[in-house]
């Protein structure tokens, strides 16, 4: 089974990561049952297979497992029978695996037309049971150890396809893979290039599991008599010699069934081994005292608001990560009523990890710290109550497609803080929603509250989440890159919008974005972030003239300048 | 069609999808990039700009028109669309993240572009270092993985692999889209250098009207499928002759029609 256990290596790749437990404890199985495999026949094949006079004897300390009516060393048997199983098993699941993966992949390098022809042909076959088609298949091969092979390989097929071609979908619509193709690297150089080391990980996965499938399919084959044929044996002719005599030496079967078991055991340990040892969660083990995704005061003496007014008043926010990489580093800034504050900085400068923690949200890998957190007139670092929370902080997200749930129709989704947490009636919420949507000069606000997100366009969707905080009169509106994914006329129209909102109720706007053009037109004060610290706060005006001081903020006003400035 | 146009574009049509799922995504367009010269192609999102792209390199079905990738034989029309040769035309991807395989290194991405079909790097290795060099970065990148890099290192990666094929045509696909505003400026200035330095004709296509008169001498403003507006980019930008093109201009935070008063 050195087939299973080589690839483990090769995914190693580029990174190299500590081997799981569980993957280990599979391998040695498994490298035990191969090392069987390879020495008992010589070892033990006399015994197994000589005909002695010494039939049907109890278990004792010379014959472990007591031996078979032809006087056959049972445990010797159960031993022997190693080698065929594995082999025919590797066999078959090659067999499946070879054919399956090159059908599901290439399939990505043919017209569309074709593609769709052959998963719907293999759709069908798919849907078919598997050892079902496998016995039609042996019936038709006739019976033997090979043809049973060749069935159980041919039908594990059209699983293999469908999973492969799965797996390959998001790989083929990558650039590398477009780009590779534009290179003029041939289609089946693509395949084995890109498409299929980037999928041998899950791919690993399902072929250790697929392994022990294979292997009790085969033995069920055997077991009814259409596999091996005597005078060779697996495990399933085993257990099916054993069976005819289970009542007067139930003995017999405890070979075969106890190898079975372990055969599978140690392809099912590597297949999850495998399958933890790529996924970053399970694999790091310093979990326990990691990061809580909470807030919490930062053991420094509590400060009191500097303006008692103030709708944000920030001390001292600190974020870590969970490898204790400080992301934000002790950021403080008041928003007063009315202001529109808005927070530059580019990728990895802490902007959005510092305007989730003024709502309450803080990822689950990291923990936050702060001297003082005071957002609409409640100390996030003491409990809220998140109905409080819900009604007097609202976010608007980059990606207007992802913050709404597409199952739900809008005017559910828009009312849902306005009815739980205010308490207003379905209808009046709704009603109430209208009229802001109306505000926001939505076009036929009744008609889109019935609609569902995917009905509305990108503008339209951030609009309507803007009103559903109208609705709530939240007094502070946080928009995260709310119009970074939009196109310019309709950023403009959305960004309108905050700026009426928010001098029509008075609401604070935290206005976040990496773009230095739209922030000096929204805000009021500018605050630019740089790798976690407040580098400068300045006024709009000397935003404006360019009056900056710190060299990171010219920096990124030239760039600006220079990439957005028309003329 | 004139000696020294290297893309000719002529009413072209793409239809995309089939059924109730049918978009006419381009109509009629026309376009031509002369030798030498760059032509920036503006439109918001599905305007049909990236679809022009594809049409270019023979990835879309073309249902009307012709398209003439450096003379003689159209590489598509009616009935027939082919691959323009790679040394003929190479498109920069827009996301750095997913142009580059995660597993191959830098020095294997740039090999593969030298020799798609025998990608060895020691062989090559003088010409990577070489081409890594020009994008400005450093010789020892070319041992190191895609995750190695940041957002503007790996779409230098990539502009150097597109590039060290020496294709007469170059199509770059929002090239800077995906990337923070001081790295585009970077990116923008090595392009507009080695530009220069090269000689390079290039399809620049940009949803962002200002980035693109940094690298084109002419634009071409694209919306709803159809060209509206073909122009230098000077007498576009300071004197756009359509409603849509003024329209775009004044959405540009900080351009004089800018404002956020009113409705």
């Amino acid at each position: 089974m050195s087939s299973l256990a080589l690839p483990v290596e090769a995914s190693d790749g580029p990174r190299r990561r500590r081997l799981h437990p569980i993957l280990v404890t599979g391998i040695l199985l498994m490298a035990l049952l191969t090392a069987l495999a390879v020495l008992a026949p010589p070892l033990f094949g006399h015994a197994a297979t000589t005909l002695t006079s010494d039939s049907r004897l109890a278990p004792s300390a010379q014959h472990l497992l007591g031996t078979d009516e032809f006087g056959r060393d049972l445990f010797a048997r159960a031993l022997v029978a190693t080698r065929l199983t594995l082999v025919l098993t590797a066999t078959a699941t090659a067999l499946s695996v070879v054919i399956g993966v090159s059908v599901g992949t290439t399939i990505w390098m043919a017209p569309e037309r074709v593609r769709r022809a052959v998963l719907g042909v293999n759709a069908v076959a798919v849907a078919f049971p598997s050892l079902v088609l496998a016995l039609v298949i042996a019936a038709v091969l006739g019976a033997g150890a090979w043809p049973a092979t060749l069935a159980i390989g041919i039908a594990g097929c059209p699983a293999f396809v469908r999973l492969s071609a799965n797996m390959a979908a998001p790989i083929v619509t990558r650039d590398y893979v477009s780009t590779a193709r534009r290179l003029g690297v041939p289609g089946p150089l693509v395949i084995l290039r890109h498409v299929l080391p980037n999928m041998a990980e899950p791919m690993l996965v399902l072929v250790a599991s697929c392994f022990a499938v294979t292997m009790m399919e085969l033995s069920g084959l055997s077991f009814v008599g259409l596999g091996v044929q005597e005078p060779d044996f697996d495990f399933g002719k085993l257990l099916s010699d054993g069976l005819v005599s289970i009542y007067t030496q139930p003995s017999q079967v405890v070979g075969p069934s106890v190898m079975l078991v372990l055969t599978g055991l140690a392809a099912m340990l590597i297949g999850d081994g495998l399958a933890a040892s790529s996924n970053p969660r399970t694999r790091s083990r310093t979990r326990s005292s990691g990061p809580t995704g909470r807030l919490r005061p930062s053991g420094r003496p509590a400060v009191p608001p500097a303006d008692p007014e103030a709708t944000v008043s920030v001390r001292g926010l600190r974020v870590h990560s969970a490898a204790g990489v400080e992301l934000v580093k002790g950021v403080s800034f008041d928003v007063a009523p009315g202001e529109v504050l808005g927070i530059v900085g580019e990728s990895g400068s802490g902007k959005s990890l510092t305007a989730m923690s003024l709502a309450g949200l803080v990822p689950e890998s990291t923990d936050a710290t702060a001297d003082a957190l005071w957002v609409a007139g409640h100390d996030l670092l003491a409990p809220v109550p998140p109905a409080a929370l819900a009604r007097d902080v609202a976010l608007v997200y980059q990606d207007p497609v992802s913050s709404f749930n597409p199952a739900l129709r809008l005017g559910t989704q828009l009312t849902e803080v306005a009815r739980t947490h205010l308490g207003m009636s379905r209808g009046a919420a709704r009603r109430a929603l209208v009229d802001r949507l109306r505000r926001l000069k939505i076009t036929e606000p009744e008609r889109r509250t019935h609609q569902h997100p995917h009905e509305l366009s990108g503008g339209m969707l951030q609009r309507a989440m803007i009103a559903s905080s109208l609705l709530t009169e939240a007094r502070l509106l946080i928009a995260d890159e709310a119009t970074s994914a939009l196109d310019v006329t309709v950023q403009v129209e959305v960004l309108r919008r905050v700026v009426a909102v928010s001098r029509s109720v008075g609401a604070s706007v935290l206005f976040i974005s990496h773009d230095l053009g739209v922030v000096r037109a929204m805000c009021d004060r500018v605050l630019v972030l740089y790798r976690g610290e407040a580098v400068e706060e300045l006024s709009a005006d000397a935003l404006e003239q360019g009056r900056v001081s710190h060299r990171y903020t010219r920096r990124l006003l030239e760039a600006a300048e220079y990439v957005e400035a028309i003329r | 069609m004139s000696a020294r146009a290297l893309v000719e574009v002529e009413d072209l049509e793409v239809v995309l999808g089939t059924g109730t799922h049918r978009t006419h995504a381009l109509r009629g367009v026309s376009l031509t990039v002369q030798e030498g010269t760059s032509v920036g192609l503006v439109g918001e999102s599905g305007s049909g700009k990236s679809t022009l792209a594809k049409a270019l390199c023979g990835e879309v079905p073309v249902a009307g028109g012709t398209i003439w990738v450096g003379g003689g034989e159209p590489v598509a029309g009616p009935h027939r669309h082919t691959r323009p040769q790679p040394t003929m035309l190479q498109m920069i991807p827009q996301d750095p993240y997913s142009s580059l395989d995660p597993r191959h290194t830098a020095g294997q991405a740039i090999a593969e572009a030298l020799d798609p079909r025998r990608p060895r790097v020691r062989r090559h290795r003088d010409t990577i270092v070489e081409w890594l060099e020009r994008v400005g970065l450093p010789a020892g990148s070319i041992e190191k993985y895609p995750h190695e890099f940041s957002g503007g290192q790996r779409q230098r990666i990539a502009i150097a692999r597109a590039l060290c094929v020496r294709p007469r045509v170059i199509v770059a696909d929002e090239i800077t889209s995906a990337l923070d505003v001081s790295v585009q400026a970077e990116i923008l200035e090595l392009l507009a250098e080695l530009r220069v330095d090269l000689g390079l004709t290039m399809l620049f296509i940009s949803h962002n009207l200002a980035v693109v008169k940094h690298v084109c001498d002419r634009v071409a403003v694209i919306y709803h499928g159809s060209l509206v507006e073909t122009g230098d980019v000077e007498d576009v930008f300071t004197r756009p002759r359509e409603q849509y093109t003024q329209r775009l201009l004044d959405s540009v935070p900080g351009a004089p029609g800018f404002t956020l008063e009113g409705d």
